[in-house]
């Protein structure tokens, strides 16, 4: 009984001296940081208020400098509540971005970004063609995106989104990227392979 | 569920023969720490931001990157989005831990819908979906530190109030699974299970002290540091100590007689609480410990001790460490090993009456002891096949090397009714298949065998399909089934009469839910569900003289219903309101005890300040639940406010917290060890706590 008592004693005061010295070492580190939760499409639409700071239009698509960066949702409008959320007021450079919900392709080539909705590659596919011949920088989180001729796709991967971009697609519409994007991203042929995504 | 003994004690020595000694057993689940994919919501190498909430707008692409997303690791034993979990899955948040000013992890689960919460001074019990079995410390809800069993290897009691090995404030979140996961984690996993996600150094980047005082004359200090390095180390501890004085005076008109102090018991109420946690992390590798210790006295006269003497008492201890590795092969292939070392030691000091009636109070001290030591070892590989079929697989490993119960009279002559010392062994095998027949549809089928040394094999399965017909719209229908095994308390704790049951077998549970969660819009969801359980051999004590051993006894059945609404918006607001309805009955078709007929819950966080400060209110209805010796304990109602703020001075963290606002009378059932039918719970109480981070 006080053998055991003892060892306890022991084992409580090793790990409170580990506590205590821990505590001493790091008094100088810096501040909290405190978490809430976020859920998978929140994080998603957090991503496309970025693009612009990498992607350049061609001349003469914004009239007037002021003239609003226009994000298009195509098919879903939760999501566009999600993304008027994460855009909120934001101005870059010196464009104010504005979120739309666009009714059908012709809405959507209006915009300078379109997310498009779509649950399985064959519609996603469907909504990319829609959108050939335009200036607008396609984004989807639909299965194979950039395989089948998107230009962005967010994937799922272990908690977190990554990153694939088809150069050629985003070459075809005119649009200049930013060779640091591509870095973070992973490059896909628009051969018809299947990527690693999910839904 | 009567899983103590008493006996009558004509046949121990000069005791009263009126007198029922009872002696009983203990225990503290010992935890492990060892951080699994926590749902970390910022990414934890990124330099901590003084503002209140990092927004993700704030974040540049890159550090988008690195930001991960909710997700639940339970449900699957691996991490997939909730709507893809086989299960119905509540989640409490850190944050939601600070605003709403829970003090323990009871208090966290209580919050969720259909679980609730018992109190009999001396224990916290969990109930679930209206099966709250008296006397059963918490042995069938299976309690996870970081994937990781922390249910003792006596009385499998999982505990989660200040006895438990969690410390509420290192908590990252808490995954809440209702229904049974037996199919991945074996025993214990009947009524349902949580998990408890640690909370890792790259959250904190820093130390943080607190200090708090409240009601019943209750301290708490609190130290933490963690840091995450680029190098990619990361750690985090801490330490805390709590004490309460408690009522100082509780008055039990059961006791109401000149020899039991007229019914009250005085400065019996008191607790004190340990805990220290640890944990490091580097390169896939994760290592961590916990301890706890928590003594408490016992105010109720429970298992017939002598009312208000100062020496009742109960003292929890456990301890562990966790070595575990995890490593991602290819995206969606991953391994997790661990091995860990577990113990707990139970010291209740008991004291009885040995005098005849009429003579004088003649008081000896009854000691109960137990110490239980094992060790463990799983690996879980997890496997995505293709873009529609993911594989989890996994084996585990238990060696139960110590169990001992002991009990004696340390008062002279010393006397000794239970010495016991045994072991087993437990090794189970599962594996899980999620298929995605369409993006929308997931079927989920899971299966795990056990094998135990002492009874044998148990086979659990368990089947889930998933469907969204709409982006919106959530559907899962489930069936499980569950066991969990006798414990050696059950086993072999052999005196006072009692007489072995070597044949005792696993008691099991049959489930069938439904449920459908529907997002009205991006921030506000609707969920309803159903379900039905079916309780076989469920172990209970047959006061038979004959028999008068744990038998696999009793059957029982229950229905359930649950709605909720809730509203999470980005400017801070929340809210949640849940009811739930239940129905349990034995197999005689007489209504549980402990299962309120009914749990409406609300919840709301009001911003203030720019989300600097916080005020949330907490209400919790609880029906009608029939008493365990007789009759009905009323409904009941609790209106908890807690104020909170951030960088009051910079850095500075403080919450204000009053419980039970209006004082409303709350009763919970006394066991059959009580005598008590109904034991109040504590009125009115305040709490306030300072917390700075340096």
């Amino acid at each position: 009984m006080s053998a055991r008592r003892s060892s306890s004693f022991r084992f409580r005061r090793a790990l409170h001296c580990a506590a205590g010295g821990a505590a001493a070492w790091l008094a100088a580190a810096g501040f909290a940081a405190e978490s809430g939760s976020i859920s998978e499409s929140e994080l998603k639409a957090a991503f496309l208020p970025k693009f612009p700071l990498f992607v350049q239009w061609p001349a003469g698509t914004f009239k007037q400098p002021a003239d609003p960066l226009l994000i298009g949702v195509l098919g879903d409008a939760e999501f566009a509540a999600q993304l008027e959320a994460a855009i909120a007021g934001k101005v870059i450079g010196g464009r104010p971005l504005r979120v739309q919900v666009c009714r059908d392709a012709d809405a959507a080539r209006r915009c300078h970004i379109v997310f498009l909705a779509g649950d399985d590659e064959k519609s996603a596919a469907e909504r990319v063609r829609s959108l050939a011949g335009s200036n607008v920088l396609t984004v989807s989180d639909a299965p194979n995106f950039a395989g089948v001729g998107g230009m962005v796709n967010l994937i799922s991967v272990n908690k977190r989104i990554r990153l694939e971009i088809n150069l050629e697609a985003i070459q075809r519409a005119e649009l200049r990227m930013d060779p640091q994007l591509l870095q973070m991203a992973r490059a896909v042929k628009a051969a018809p392979k299947k990527a690693e995504s999910t839904r | 569920m009567n899983s103590w003994l008493s006996s009558n004690c004509a046949a121990h020595g000069g005791w009263a023969s009126k007198l029922r000694v009872t002696a009983h057993w203990l225990a503290v689940a010992s935890s492990m720490v060892g951080p699994v994919a926590a749902g970390a919501v910022v990414p934890a190498s990124f330099p901590a931001s003084p503002a209140p909430r990092i927004s993700l707008a704030d974040l540049s692409l890159k550090e988008l990157l690195d930001v991960q997303f909710d997700t639940v690791t339970t449900a699957s034993r691996r991490s997939q989005r909730l709507w893809e979990a086989p299960a119905s899955v509540s989640i409490v948040t850190r944050e939601e831990i600070a605003v709403f000013g829970y003090r323990t992890l009871a208090d966290a689960l209580g919050s969720t819908p259909g679980v609730y919460t018992t109190d009999d001074r001396y224990y916290t019990y969990l109930g679930m979906r209206g099966f709250s079995r008296p006397g059963d410390y918490n042995s069938r809800v299976l309690l996870l530190v970081d994937g990781s069993r922390v249910n003792d290897n006596l009385y499998d009691s999982g505990w989660v109030g200040h006895e438990s090995p969690v410390d509420v404030d290192n908590i990252e979140r808490v995954e809440v699974i209702r229904g049974p996961s037996s199919s991945l984690y074996g025993s214990s996993a009947f009524f349902g299970t949580v998990n408890v996600i640690s909370r890792r150094g790259g959250s904190l980047n820093g130390v943080e002290t607190s200090a708090e005082a409240g009601s019943l004359r209750s301290y708490r200090t609190r130290t933490a540091a963690g840091y995450k390095y680029k190098s990619g180390f990361e750690f985090f501890t801490a330490a805390s100590y709590f004490e309460s004085r408690g009522v100082e005076r509780l008055y039990y008109a059961e006791f109401d007689a000149p020899e039991t102090n007229h019914g009250v018991a005085e400065n019996l109420d008191y607790q004190r609480a340990w805990h220290l946690a640890g944990n490091a992390a580097y390169r896939g590798f994760t290592f961590s410990g916990v301890f706890n210790k928590r003594t408490r006295g016992i105010p109720t006269g429970s298992f017939a001790s002598q009312f208000n003497d100062p020496r009742a008492r109960t003292v929890d201890i456990s301890g562990h460490v966790d070595l575990k590795f995890e490593h991602e092969f290819t995206p969606g292939t991953q391994l997790m090993a661990r091995v860990g070392y577990h113990r707990y030691d139970y010291h209740g000091v008991y004291p009885y009456n040995a005098a005849e009636a009429g003579d004088p109070v003649d008081v000896l001290l009854n000691r109960d002891d137990a110490r239980g030591d094992w060790w463990g070892t799983e690996v879980t590989l997890s496997q995505r096949i293709s873009s529609r079929l993911t594989v989890t697989s996994g084996l585990e490993v238990r060696q139960n090397f110590r169990q001992r119960q002991l009990n004696y009279d340390a008062t002279e002559p010393v006397t000794v009714y239970v010495d016991d010392d045994s072991g087993n062994a437990v090794r189970g095998v599962y594996g899980q298949a999620d298929w995605s027949v369409q993006s929308n549809l997931i079927v989920s089928a899971g299966l795990r065998y056990d094998h135990y040394s002492t009874f044998g094999g148990s086979t659990n399965p368990r089947v889930g399909v998933i469907y969204q017909p709409w982006a919106s719209t959530t559907t899962k229908v489930l069936y499980g089934r569950a066991f969990r095994a006798p414990n050696a308390y059950e086993t072999h704790y052999l005196s006072f009469g009692q007489n072995p049951n070597p044949n005792l077998g696993p008691e099991t549970i049959e489930t069938y839910e439904a449920m459908i969660e529907q997002a009205l819009s991006p921030t506000v969801k609707l969920t309803a569900s159903g379900s039905h359980y079916q309780v076989r051999g469920l172990i209970a004590f047959d006061y038979d003289p004959v028999v008068y051993s744990f038998q696999n006894l009793d059957q029982a059945k229950s229905w359930s219903g649950d709605v909720g609404v809730e509203g999470r918006w980005r400017n801070g607001w929340f809210g949640r309101v849940s009811y739930t309805t239940q129905h349990g009955e034995d197999g005689n078709g007489i209504e549980l005890t402990n299962s309120p007929r009914s749990l409406t819950k609300g919840h709301l966080r009001i911003p203030l300040f720019h989300q600097r400060f916080s005020a949330a209110i907490e209400t919790q209805r609880i029906g009608s639940a029939r008493a365990v010796q007789a009759g009905r304990v009323d409904p009941s109602w609790v209106a908890n406010v807690t104020l909170f703020g951030r960088d009051v001075v910079k850095g500075v963290q403080l919450s204000a917290s009053v419980y039970n606002l209006f004082d409303r009378a709350v009763g919970s059932t006394g066991f059959d060890e009580h005598r008590q039918r109904v034991l109040i719970q504590n009125g009115r109480s305040y709490r306030l706590r300072l917390t700075y981070t340096y």
